[in-house]
């Protein structure tokens, strides 16, 4: 199948999946993502590992978009009321699920390097699936604001955690043989430089977006300044070896600090990128192979216990501590455990910096990712409908009669 | 812009940014280029490894099945048959320090059962490959029931062979008496190992390439075809990206300068054979055809091989041109392309076709130093 054959294919595959999986209360995410695991290369083969390859750069588009909405909760007007609340809840769910997963990988017998690094990957959570339910179920309210602003701290403490980490185990390794400076050089280097320099990106591309987007007025153009923006940003970080991610999110925070139309943008982006996340979710489940769950062993099960268990726990404790309303301290952990895009990306990270590592990382994670993104967005649902945050046209349970 | 901070004070910022951009990307580290791009979502390392192993399994199982355990009546292992004509008895002959003999295939029956001490207590393994100069040469070896105390770098422990077989016998396929493939041949530190097929496996999906295990070969790869029917080309090794050999992986050669050709002599006249001489051959649902060996063609360095078991899948490459799309993307002389664009490349056939179809292809490479990579690849 060529590439154009693949995406309509997807399209259309994906839409059916959509109305299938809403008969059964389950979200369009989820579909897409059976979908793409029923015709992928693990599955029925007709979406080949080819087909999946050429179409990464919608993935890479649409998790540059995702991320810019995302980036939108950094309103400082807005954030100010809730930001130190969302802070400490995201800091005690990290330090949990993170923690629970290191220690359980230490008495494990892991080496600590490999614990760590385990550790800092399972802090992440999902900020493309559980986006896309809280679009699909239109929910909003204190459970949905709060949500929203732990996965964009809690995607940049993923990747401070895992920088930390790696840094660490550099300079672990450089003062037990040669290089001296050069090597902590070397170690520090990306850590400083995956944050500053991403962000100054992010800061830019955020200026030119807002500059620009106070002289555009049409609908039409104002998608190709931002289309524009995003694949610069995305292209750029990629090409200075900065975050994608991090750059991503502080064009969204830029643009939203900065100009009046950001509501307008976001709200127009909403309406148009449908297809980019559909092609997006499809493939992200054509890249799973359930097969893996079979073989999760006792390290995947210590993942996948500890993540849940630190997220669900420590999202309750910090909801408490903030003093939050009932709804987000029992609904709040449910909500945030999917997990995929940026833990599949530092798999790649630990891959090319640790190679002696990687296989003990790549199968854990892998396969915790194929329980997670299966399970996550139907845990969100779950818990924005059961908030009540989930709108009634999505929520058949609070529809009239 | 409707903004709540002052201008003076947006391009202070910026201009912060753009410093923190400069400095930043100036006093970046150079490291080791890496060709997986970061930005890569799909479990490509996954998926690519696994690849690899299924490329390997599927390679030495299908030259496993041109072997088969010879039974007696009583059903107890007598010896294992190499071809169609050819069998190695278990049998102590008392001339050689080996209890292996050669028989013909027509003499199986007349093999006595192997006395005990042959399957205990690590057992003996047959090394079967004929020797580069053409001979029929099937190499028993005896396995001392020790392990190599010198390959430390591997996971299990490769078992040690009594004696030091010639480098020629690198990547050598070991059958058990029963047939089942129970290794590879490699030499180690001065000693001559059999590495498990499980660590073979291993080594090549985690990367890791001990010389010798994987010993990728100059020239074409041939087996004398069933019947006396000709010389079946296996795999040619392409020297230059530029080169299209006259032979395809899959051609079967009748005859050298109109002459009938066939078994081990025929894989000896074959490898002789010079630019200029005439080739007749045919193709799977082809008709036969004469070519004349042109000056690049891939004959030159030919070892006549016979049967090879220690090459690896894919596709050898011979010479990446300086400042080459192939160079940028990390290839380099005697690397392995293992997929493009998520195929198995099964010959350089498969390559050319693969590589020709599209502007920018993914192949996946299994490099000389043992890494296996990920590289792009763009059409000029």
């Amino acid at each position: 199948m060529n590439s154009l054959t693949a995406i309509g294919a997807i399209l259309l595959l994906a839409l059916l999946a959509g109305h299938l999986v809403k008969a059964m209360r389950v979200p369009e995410v989820t579909g897409y993502i059976l979908a793409g695991v029923a015709v992928g290369p693990f599955g029925l083969g007709l979406v080949s590992h080819e087909n999946v390859v050429s179409l990464s750069v919608f993935s890479e588009v649409a998790l540059g978009l995702i991320l810019f909405s995302i980036g939108s909760v950094f309103d400082l007007s807005r954030f100010r009321e809730f930001g130190s609340h969302v802070l400490s809840v995201t800091f005690i769910e990290s330090a949990l699920a993170g923690g629970l997963v290191t220690a359980g990988m230490l008495v494990s017998g892991q080496r600590w390097q490999v614990a760590f690094l385990l550790g800092a990957i399972a802090i992440e959570t999902a900020a493309a699936s559980t986006l896309m339910v809280i679009r699909e179920c239109d929910a909003a309210g204190p459970l949905t604001d709060t949500l929203t602003g732990i996965i964009a701290v809690n995607n940049i403490l993923t990747l401070i955690a895992f920088s930390l980490v790696a840094t660490s185990i550099d300079l672990h390794a450089a003062a037990g043989g040669v290089g001296g400076w050069s090597a902590a050089y070397r170690a520090i280097f990306p850590l400083i430089w995956q944050l500053a320099g991403s962000v100054a990106l992010g800061f830019l591309v955020g200026l030119l977006l807002a500059s620009w987007a106070s002289h555009v007025t049409e609908h039409g153009e104002l998608l190709i300044l931002l289309a524009g923006c995003v694949l610069l940003c995305v292209g750029v970080a990629s090409l200075l070896d900065l975050s994608p991610l991090v750059a991503s999110l502080a064009v969204g925070a830029t643009m939203v600090n900065l100009s009046g139309k950001s509501r307008g943008l976001f709200g127009a982006l909403t309406r148009t990128d449908p297809p980019l996340y559909a092609i997006f979710f499809v493939i992200a489940g054509a890249d799973l192979d359930l097969k893996l769950l079979g073989s999760l062993g006792v390290l995947g099960t210590i993942y996948v216990i500890g993540r849940a268990s630190g997220k669900l726990v420590g999202a309750r404790l910090g909801a408490v501590r903030s003093g939050a309303t009932s709804e987000v301290r029992r609904f709040l952990g449910p909500a945030m455990l999917a997990q995929a895009g940026l833990a599949i990306g530092l798999i790649i990270t630990t891959r090319e910096r640790f190679p002696d590592l990687a296989p003990t990382i790549t199968a854990v994670v892998l396969g915790a990712v194929t329980v997670f993104e299966l399970i996550g967005p139907l845990a969100t649902r779950m818990a924005l409908t059961r908030s009540g945050e989930a709108s009634a046209r999505t929520d058949p349970a609070a529809a009239p009669g | 812009m409707e903004t709540p901070l002052n201008r003076r004070y947006l391009a202070v910022l910026a201009g912060a940014a753009l410093l923190i951009l400069i400095a930043g990307a100036l006093l970046r580290p150079r490291t080791t280029t890496s060709v997986l791009p970061r930005t890569e979502l799909v479990q490509l390392d996954q998926m690519s490894r696994r690849r690899v192993a299924e490329d390997f399994a599927a390679y030495f199982a299908e030259r496993a099945r041109l072997f088969a355990v010879h039974l007696l009546p009583s059903g107890a292992p007598a010896g294992v048959i190499v071809s169609e004509t050819e069998a190695i008895a278990a049998e102590p002959t008392g001339a050689t320090p080996w209890p292996f003999r050669r028989v013909a295939r027509s003499e199986a029956d007349s093999i006595r059962p192997a006395p005990e001490p042959i399957r205990a207590p690590t057992g003996w393994l047959l090394a079967v490959r004929r020797t580069p100069a053409g001979n029929a040469g099937w190499a028993p070896v005896l396995v001392s029931g020790r392990t190599s105390a010198n390959c430390g770098a591997w996971q299990t422990r490769p078992l040690l062979v009594s004696e030091r077989l010639p480098a020629a016998f690198a990547g050598a396929a070991a059958f058990d008496l029963d047939g089942r493939l129970a290794g590879v041949v490699a030499l180690c530190s001065n000693e001559s190992v059999i590495v498990p097929m499980d660590e073979v496996v291993r080594l090549v999906t985690a990367a890791e390439s001990p010389a010798g295990v994987l010993l990728a070969r100059a020239g074409i790869v041939a087996v004398a075809a069933p019947g006396d029917s000709g010389i079946d080309i296996r795999q040619v090794r392409i020297r230059s990206p530029a080169e299209r050999p006259d032979l395809y992986p899959g051609d079967r050669v009748t005859a050298v300068n109109a002459e009938r050709i066939s078994g081990d002599s025929g894989i000896a006249r074959l490898a002789a054979a010079a630019p200029g001489t005439t080739i007749t051959l045919h193709s799977a649902g082809a008709a036969e055809r004469t070519i004349v060996l042109g000056n690049t063609a891939a004959l030159g360095k030919a070892a006549p091989a016979g049967l090879v078991l220690g090459d690896l899948p894919g596709v050898s490459i011979g010479h990446v041109d300086s400042g080459s799309a192939a160079a940028r993307a990390g290839l380099r002389a005697g690397d392995r392309v293992l997929r493009v664009g998520g195929r198995p490349v099964t010959s350089s056939r498969s390559l050319y076709q693969l590589l020709a179809a599209r502007d920018s292809v993914k192949l996946i490479v299994y490099a000389r130093d043992g890494a296996l990579l990920s590289a792009q690849l763009r059409n000029e």
